[in-house]
């Protein structure tokens, strides 16, 4: 079952095409990992699927309903669909255990009794349950995006799109915050990741996506990808950084 | 010399404290209302577009903005004491007959309320795009990701100039004698009427604005150190 289906998905900024016709179908529960240049439309693209981006014309068909033109439940459908920063994005003005449970409590409406309970599990998970007191500025960007991945699992969403969840992190600090991320592979959730981490991908993926000037230019397994690439320009991609 | 300091705080200490409670009810009535003004007036400013609104949202953001635009390019580039004798002259002569005080209130108000819109404005602004994305992302509308997230840190961020705004709107109200409200100011200019000290008058009433302008800076630090705001020194004047 296709939890995700883009159909012809095209935006524009500045009369510059960024996304030219992409279609993609997501299947439920599938781990996704898109590589590609700086400037290729990938983050466009994720924030088109959460709706923070509207795209020019397509359809994003998500559990069954086209979101763009569901305009009036779009806050019920972000609600399903998680997403975490290059940036981490934290809210400022509160502690660890807060940014865990605002969205369930002021959106879900679940009590705060209950959501503390779920907020402390996910924190636990994430390893930052001791922290969960403590106060945004004073962590580290890894523990940030820790608590970062906490707080979109709160939703209980049933996609989470990560964008270059590791690229602003030291570099000692980006094993934990993958960890992290590979112990959400085996729940069942549906995972879409932008990344540099090459490794990773092909570890993780049960598919990666090759972009490049706003188009999907192949698609496959892991091997498919970095083993047997078929397009000349995901060959020079994988050399560049293999070089590097 | 001296003796003359004495002889006016003995004779005139009621008419001073009146004069100290009048410019303070000004002062902290302007500010409170011009920060009620700023609250609606900064939020319609950092509205903005979205391809998605209606026709009729999209209208309605334009004319608010350009109304909030102009609201403050006015009160901002007039000086307060033409804005206080046009509201007052201009009340009383389409009928209205109010009080030299409410006509100080309603214009310390409006003129507080023009500034604050600008802090309230960049205080939002200040806040970065990050923090809207990920509320709006876990499925918060726009006001409550505005009330929960980016609001109170757009209000921690502009406390420093808020407070600001409190005093000098302790010293500008001074020019508010002009339509008869006897403020502190208006108080030395009695005591003179009488006692022809003018010097020492003066001097007294530096030294009670410099008291309650110092006084309140200390307290409003002490309260931003509380709730643990950025101080921040910023000097301007209507
Ligand atoms: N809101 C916007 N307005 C104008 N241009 C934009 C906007 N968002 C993205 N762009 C442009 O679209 C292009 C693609 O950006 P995008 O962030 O999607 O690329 P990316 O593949 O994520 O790159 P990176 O690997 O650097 O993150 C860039 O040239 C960017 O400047
Ligand atoms: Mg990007």
């Amino acid at each position: 079952m296709n939890i995700l289906e883009i159909k012809n998905l095209s935006i524009s900024f500045d009369n510059t095409t960024i996304i030219d016709d992409i279609s993609l179908n997501v299947k439920k529960g599938e781990i996704i990992s898109i590589i590609g240049p700086s400037g290729s439309g990938k983050s466009t693209l994720l924030k088109c699927i959460n709706l923070l981006n509207i795209p020019d014309t397509g359809e994003i068909i998500f559990n069954g309903t086209n979101i763009l033109t569901s305009f009036n439940k779009v806050n019920q459908i972000r609600s399903k669909i998680g997403m975490v920063f290059q940036s981490f994005n934290l809210f400022n003005n509160m502690n660890v255990l807060k940014n865990c449970i605002i969205g369930p409590t002021k959106i879900l409406k679940i009590k705060k009794s209950e959501a503390e309970l779920e907020a402390l599990r996910l924190l636990d998970l994430v390893g930052m349950k001791e922290f969960k007191n403590a106060k945004v500025a004073t962590l580290s960007g890894g523990q940030r995006q820790r608590v970062a991945i906490a707080r979109c699992l709160a939703m209980k969403p049933d996609i989470i799109l990560f964008d270059e969840p590791t690229s602003a992190l030291d570099p000692e600090m980006v094993g934990e915050v993958l960890d992290v991320i590979k112990k959400l592979t085996n729940d069942g959730i549906t995972l879409i990741i932008v990344t540099h981490e090459m490794a990773f991908a092909k570890e993780i993926s049960d598919r990666v996506i090759f972009m490049s000037d706003g188009k999907i230019v192949e698609d496959g397994t892991p091997s498919e990808i970095f083993d047997n690439p078929k397009n000349e320009r995901t060959k020079s991609f994988l050399q560049r950084f293999n070089n590097h | 010399m001296f003796d003359n300091f004495i002889t006016i705080i003995t004779d005139f200490y009621t008419l001073l404290l009146q004069g100290v409670g009048i410019t303070l009810l000004l002062a902290v009535s302007g500010t409170i209302i011009g920060f009620i003004i700023s609250l609606v007036f900064g939020m319609i400013r950092v509205q903005s577009i979205n391809p998605y609104d209606n026709y009729f949202v999209q209208v309605l953001k334009t004319d608010l903005n350009n109304f909030v635009k102009i609201y403050v390019t006015i009160f901002r580039g007039t000086p307060m004491i033409l804005q206080a004798l046009i509201f007052y002259y201009g009340f009383l002569f389409i009928g209205l007959d109010w009080s030299a005080l409410s006509a100080g209130i309603f214009t310390v108000s409006l003129n507080t309320g023009a500034y604050l819109t600008e802090v309230i404005r960049s205080g939002i602004n200040s806040v970065e795009a990050g923090q809207m994305d990920a509320a709006r992302s876990l499925g918060m509308s726009y006001p409550k990701a505005m009330f929960y997230v980016v609001f109170p840190q757009a209000l921690k961020n502009s406390m420093g100039a808020i407070g600001n705004e409190l005093i000098i709107n302790i010293k500008d109200t001074a020019v508010l004698s002009t339509i008869g409200i006897i403020d502190l100011f208006s108080a030395t200019e009695t005591i003179i009427g009488t006692t022809y000290l003018h010097l020492e008058a003066y001097t007294i009433g530096a030294i009670i604005y410099l008291f309650l302008t110092f006084t309140s800076s200390k307290l409003l630090m002490a309260l931003e150190k509380k709730l643990g705001a950025n101080v921040v020194e910023i000097t301007s004047s209507n």
